[in-house]
């Protein structure tokens, strides 16, 4: 009975509702056709016609993506936004400024869209120039003398002598100290440019991209393989991620930008992006080696308000370079100090880019330029380099129109030897020369704020550091660091025990016990996302809102 | 389940097994044959020794990949009967500054020499020199991107209680940073004229031993910054008297670790030859995690200054040694300046000694001098406040005197 009077209320009231949505339709209708000129025009307009396969769909939410990150308002966050979707850190090829196999030349060029030009060995005749040679030449000579006397005598305290490698490193920190030291006294005189500059000491320079055109993996095209619809798609490139990182001995900063030596014309040439080199493998066939870790773009300091952003001048190691075997020939040797030059290069203005909001995934405005020397205190390669774009990845690889270009020199000896008594012999002024150019090519471009970055929100909020509210700050500085510290995650990744993936996974033999591991669950770790964590708790004494406040149980996240 | 094995009480095979085992443990009866062999003279042997005759095994030389270190006992090369007292980079001396100018036969004034407060005084800089510096302060002590483990922190009241670990600059790398950009912006405002007549150099070591009242005592010590000059530093005009103090009970020597191995060379990082070897200024570091007392005692302030004291007295002795001019009495004919100071990246030590003599007998009559004032703290603190970077309390003082340690010639 009583069920039954149940029924019947529910149905009335069901009836009241379906006659008040009817009644709200039919006014509707009345109002929109008062005003049915705005909606409809002579011609359709048609929505754009989406692709809806597969391949486009995956395609449209990767560009989404790339969006969203052009969308987020700081620099900080940008970074942290890239690093969004892996808790546990992306799977990078692993490039070093302290290994460059065989043959990494057509690699180097490919991963960052790289024209290679020789620069001629001597700089042009220039008074100007010829007189601050002369003005310098005894300074950096005894510079020289000097740095070889003190670490010849400080080897001589030692019982073991340190390793080839490291002799060379510490020898050419003393030279390259003392060397910058007296160009730079030399020239500050003519150059007010070189009173602002902002000398770095091994600092720390890394970078992260993505990389298309490279063959997919063994086990994705097997995967693909065993799919009937995606077997055509089987052979398609995949993307790899790459990360740099690199110290060399010095870096020099400026506040302005160093003038480009190619117009946008001149970069934008879609038949020379088709003759760059193409290494379709995978990087691991040369020797590289992968490894997960977080995308971490650092060109030596974090990012500040005023501090100097342009790169003037690198000096990189070349000790390394001792390790590799005679039998890989001369002309392999000059490749790999082109190679180190390019990735140096290339990583030291992406991080620079992204302090300006770019990123691998959203193309630079304007050109970057900086200049690197690649030295053991003795030979010397000089090298200019243009950043023109960033796309790399994915169908920009074949597409993009823009290129990169580096220009440089074979090595150059700046003397013969030192000799036993401690002096210099054969001094060479044409590779003083080369230094000096660099030195005296002034930054001269500026740009306004809203140029330099305009992916960022506007001038009053551009870093992290600009928000009002001091728990966002302080979360998102917190995060930034700890993402570009490289530390280990406070919970390793779980790991599935050999007896496991025999029992369990390839042959099923334990039917009858309850699934409770993540891959009986189907659950991948690696797809973790950053924010899948548990928050922090705030203790009741420190509570905003008092101690009963149930809603500050937990610290606020402010992931972009 | 059971890991020992199932008993299979019907098995025949265990039952053979079982029999060996018990007739094996069966012991043979003396027949008194042994003895009548020996009375005989026939030597007797048990059957093991035939069998087994018992070897000596043969000890292999096996070559490593690395060379075996040196065993640290009396067969070391450089091992001494008397031990000698150390001054290394980890120690600090017990007894602090009195202790320092007992050993070292210096006396204390409290003050810069006339020229050094002169300048202090008069130098003029450009208005925007204190932002610049608060500047470069913070880019060296908290923009800089390297990201390492820092040591531990132990919180006193409860040790056992693990913090996060935190990551960071290095207390190393900052400091360097710190002293590169100070002296960037110094040489820039001293101009060529000066700067041609100095160079610097990181990392030096310097090592000396001087004799005392009979202890031998062992300099060894590395400075993180040398500056050296073209002309050695002028002597400090005046006359100074003073007394060193009474340690008594203690002897000068103590908590200075006793070393058996050691050499009596001395070690100066710049050949005498080189026109720029003069040492002018001497900048070490102090890291509290790695220098501090043998006991384990947090280093106290008199303790900071005397090392001050000893780094700069290493420094001295070591070039007059190296310049080999010492006489028989130890008083030298022109006395050696050098300018020290130390530094924990906020805390700044300023001190200049004139070596006078090596003789560091108690009743020589000539004594070293030491000119230093309590140390100075840069800024008062430095970090990243709500993710904002901050600094506060920041005091020019400490970079007034360091130019003018700089421009002192």
């Amino acid at each position: 009975m009583l069920t039954l009077r149940r029924g019947e209320q529910l149905r009335a009231r069901l009836h009241a509702l379906c006659r008040r949505c009817l009644s709200a339709k039919t006014q509707a209708k009345t109002l929109a056709n008062t005003a049915d000129d705005v909606e409809y025009s002579a011609e359709p307009e048609y929505p754009e016609i989406r692709d809806l396969s597969f391949k486009a769909r995956k395609q449209q939410l990767a560009v989404d993506w790339h969006n969203e990150i052009r969308a987020v308002p700081t620099v900080e966050e940008k970074m942290i936004k890239l690093n969004m979707p892996r808790y546990y850190g992306y799977k990078v090829v692993d490039l070093t400024d302290n290994l460059v196999p065989y043959n990494a030349l057509p690699l180097t060029q490919h991963y960052t869209r790289t024209v290679l030009e020789q620069q001629p060995a001597t700089v042009e005749e220039d008074a100007k120039l010829d007189a601050l040679v002369k003005a310098t030449r005894e300074d950096v000579i005894e510079a020289l003398e000097y740095a070889h006397d003190l670490y010849k005598h400080q080897l001589s305290l030692l019982d073991t002598q340190p390793d080839a490698v490291q002799r060379e490193r510490q020898l050419t920190l003393i030279i390259l100290e003392q060397v910058n030291r007296a160009v730079l006294q030399a020239l500050s005189a003519d150059f007010a440019h070189l009173q602002d500059v902002e000398i770095d000491y091994n600092p720390r320079h890394e970078a992260f991209w993505a990389v298309g055109g490279v063959d997919p993996p063994k086990n994705v095209v097997k995967s693909k393989q065993g799919n009937e619809w995606q077997k055509d798609q089987a052979h398609d490139s995949v993307d790899r991620l790459v990360q740099y990182t690199g110290e060399p001995y010095l870096a020099l900063r400026h506040r302005h930008q160093l003038p480009n030596w190619r117009t946008a014309e001149e970069s934008n040439n879609l038949t020379l992006a088709k003759q760059l080199p193409r290494y379709k493998f995978d990087a691991r066939t040369l020797g590289y080696c992968t490894k997960y870790q977080h995308a971490v773009n650092v060109p030596g300091y974090w990012p500040s308000a005023n501090a100097p952003n342009f790169g003037l001048l690198s000096f990189q190691s070349r000790a390394h370079l001792q390790l590799r075997p005679k039998t890989y020939g001369e002309e392999d040797q000059l490749e790999a100090l082109h190679a180190l030059a390019i990735q140096s290069s290339y990583a030291w203005l992406l991080a620079q880019a992204n302090y300006n909001g770019f990123n691998t995934y959203n193309e630079l405005t304007y050109p970057l330029n900086t200049q690197t020397v690649i030295t053991n205190g003795r030979e010397w390669s000089f090298y200019a380099y243009q950043l023109n774009t960033l796309l790399v990845h994915g169908a920009h690889v074949d597409e993009n129109p823009v290129v990169n270009f580096c220009r440089g020199t074979a090595p150059l000896p700046l003397y013969g030897e030192i000799s036993e008594a401690g002096k210099c012999v054969d001094f060479n002024e044409a590779t003083l020369r080369q230094l000096l150019a660099q030195y005296s090519n002034v930054p001269s471009i500026q740009r306004s704020p809203a140029e330099l970055l305009p992916y960022v929100r506007d001038a009053t909020l551009r870093r992290a550091a600009d928000y009002e509210n001091g728990e966002q700050r302080e979360f998102l500085e917190r995060t930034f660091k700890h993402l570009a510290s490289k530390r280990p995650r406070h919970l390793e990744l779980p790991e599935i025990y050999m007896w496991e993936k025999l029992y369990k996974i390839d042959n099923p033999t334990r039917s009858m016990e309850p699934r409770r591991r993540f891959f009986e669950l189907n659950i991948n770790p690696w797809r973790r996302t950053l924010d899948q964590h548990d928050k922090e708790y705030v203790p009741r004494v420190v509570r905003p809102g008092g101690k009963k406040n149930r809603e500050g149980r937990y610290k606020k996240t402010y992931y972009p | 389940m059971r890991l020992t094995n199932k008993l299979y009480a019907q098995h025949i095979g265990w039952h053979f097994k079982k029999h060996w085992q018990v007739q094996g443990r069966r012991v043979p009866k003396d027949t008194g044959a042994a003895a009548d062999l020996l009375k005989m003279g026939v030597q007797v042997k048990t059957s093991e020794d035939v069998l087994n005759p018992k070897r000596e095994p043969k000890l292999v030389e096996i070559v490593g990949a690395v060379d075996k270190p040196i065993v640290e006992d009396e067969t070391h090369p450089n091992w001494h009967l008397t031990a000698g007292h150390l001054f290394g980079d980890s120690n600090v001396l017990l007894g602090g500054l009195p202790q320092a100018q007992v050993l070292t036969n210096t006396i204390e004034i409290n003050g810069f020499p006339r020229q050094i407060d002169e300048a202090i005084v008069s130098t003029q800089f450009p208005k925007t020199i204190d932002r610049t510096v608060q500047n470069l302060i913070i880019s060296s002590q908290l923009l800089d991107a390297q990201q390492v483990k820092l040591p531990k922190i132990k919180l006193i009241d409860r040790p056992a209680y693990n913090l996060p670990r935190v990551y960071g600059i290095s207390h190393e790398r900052r400091n360097r940073l710190l002293i590169n950009k100070l002296l960037f912006e110094i040489e820039k405002l001293a101009g060529r004229s000066v700067t041609v007549r100095r160079k610097l150099i990181d990392n030096v070591t310097f090592q000396t031993s001087l004799i005392k009242d009979n202890d031998l005592l062992l300099f060894k010590i590395t400075g993180d910054k040398l500056i050296s000059s073209a002309r050695p530093l002028d002597t400090i005009k005046g006359k100074f008297n003073g007394d060193l103090p009474d340690l008594y009970p203690m002897k000068c020597t103590v908590s200075m670790p006793k070393q058996h191995i050691y050499t009596e060379n001395t070690f100066y990082p710049i050949r005498r030859e080189i026109t720029c070897s003069h040492p002018h200024t001497i900048f070490t570091y102090f890291d509290k995690t790695v220098v501090g007392n043998m006991h384990g005692s947090e280093v106290s302030k008199t303790q900071f200054y005397g090392r001050t004291l000893l780094k700069a007295f290493a420094v001295a002795a070591s070039r007059a040694k190296q310049l080999g001019d010492v006489p028989s009495n130890g008083v030298l004919q022109k006395p050696i300046v050098v300018q020290c100071i130390q530094t924990d990246g906020q805390e700044f030590h300023f001190g200049v000694l004139q070596l006078n003599t090596l003789d560091l007998s108690s009743d020589s009559a000539t004594k070293n001098y030491w000119f230093h004032r309590p140390s100075v703290d840069l800024f008062t603190e430095c970090s990243y406040q709500t993710g904002r970077p901050n600094i506060g309390g920041y005091n020019s003082e400490a970079f007034r005197i360091l130019n003018a340690f700089y421009n002192n010639s």
